[in-house]
């Protein structure tokens, strides 16, 4: 299958799991109708707005198969809580869960920053000094998502949110740091 | 990802990797670096295209390469030169069979 084809199947699949998991909290939780309904219309909007756009598509429906899945995973802990088959003490483990699919969003899109964020005119003179900072900022991307995903896997849930903070400032601090030395670079040349 | 494991498996294509990673690089200035032939280097180039690990585009005459490698995609090469992986291993069972 080729990867355009690859990224709509995932994204049918993803969205439908939402749909079908918006339907079945209505019928089990049918006080909180309304957070279902907005979770139920929500991606089928994001996705249409998105495909509107005059963007890469297979990257908008890789988006939106990601986005999906981690709102899937959120109506996932939802139907186990309604059907009883998670005890109040195991709801940090829904908490949880999220932290580290949201670490790993983070991870999957540093990843992918080299590939997405090329630098428009490769023979310009500064092509070379973007492409550093675009690699570094990717590696630190990845590092701290993967940072971020293991304190949500390990670290007490109550400590878990401020901890998992730590990699991302650190990282954000990192690259703002580079690219003004990038920049400085860059007049110290001109 | 097989057509990324057959570019990674060639020394010189891993070699081509590493200098756009410092980087992008006109095709002539590419293959000035290697005893290879121009038809060879072009072959190399367009196994790395398909993998999509780089990206040509034109200026004037001359072809500019730069990279389009993944992290992930990244690491791996790193760790294929430095443990010594033959990645191509797979790929040439598959075609021998």
């Amino acid at each position: 299958m080729t990867r355009a084809g690859n990224a709509l199947g995932l994204a049918v699949i993803a969205v439908a799991l939402v749909e079908a998991m918006a339907i079945a909290l209505f019928l089990l939780v049918p006080e909180k109708r309304e957070y279902w309904l907005i979770a139920a219309l929500t991606m089928p909007i994001l996705w249409t707005g998105a495909e509107l756009m005059k963007r890469d598509k297979t990257s908008i429906r890789f988006t939106v198969a990601y986005a999906a899945t981690i709102l899937a995973l959120a109506q996932g802990f939802a139907i186990t809580r309604a059907m009883g088959m998670l005890a109040p003490d195991d709801e940090s483990a829904g908490l949880r869960v999220l932290g580290i699919a949201a670490g790993l969003v983070i991870v999957g899109y540093g990843n992918l920053i080299p590939k997405k964020a090329l630098c428009t005119d490769p023979a310009s003179p500064g092509a070379a000094r973007r492409q550093a900072v675009q690699r570094y900022s990717a590696w630190v991307f990845v590092l701290a998502g993967l940072a971020n995903t293991l304190i949500w896997t390990l670290a007490p849930i109550e400590q878990a949110a401020l901890l998992s903070m730590a990699p991302l400032a650190a990282g954000l601090s990192l690259i703002a740091l580079r690219i003004g030395r990038a920049r400085t670079q860059r007049r110290s040349e001109a | 990802m097989s057509s990324v494991f057959k570019a990674l498996a060639d020394p010189t294509r891993r070699k081509v990797l590493a200098l756009l990673r410092e980087r992008p690089m006109s095709a002539g200035d590419l293959a000035d670096q290697f005893d290879v032939s121009k038809p060879t280097m072009s072959a190399h180039f367009a196994v790395l295209r398909e993998a999509g690990l780089i990206d040509a585009s034109k200026n004037g005459k001359s072809i500019v390469y730069r990279l389009r490698m993944s992290v992930l995609e990244e690491a791996l090469m790193g760790l294929a030169q430095t443990v010594g992986l033959d990645l191509g291993a797979a790929e040439r069972k598959e075609e021998t069979s």
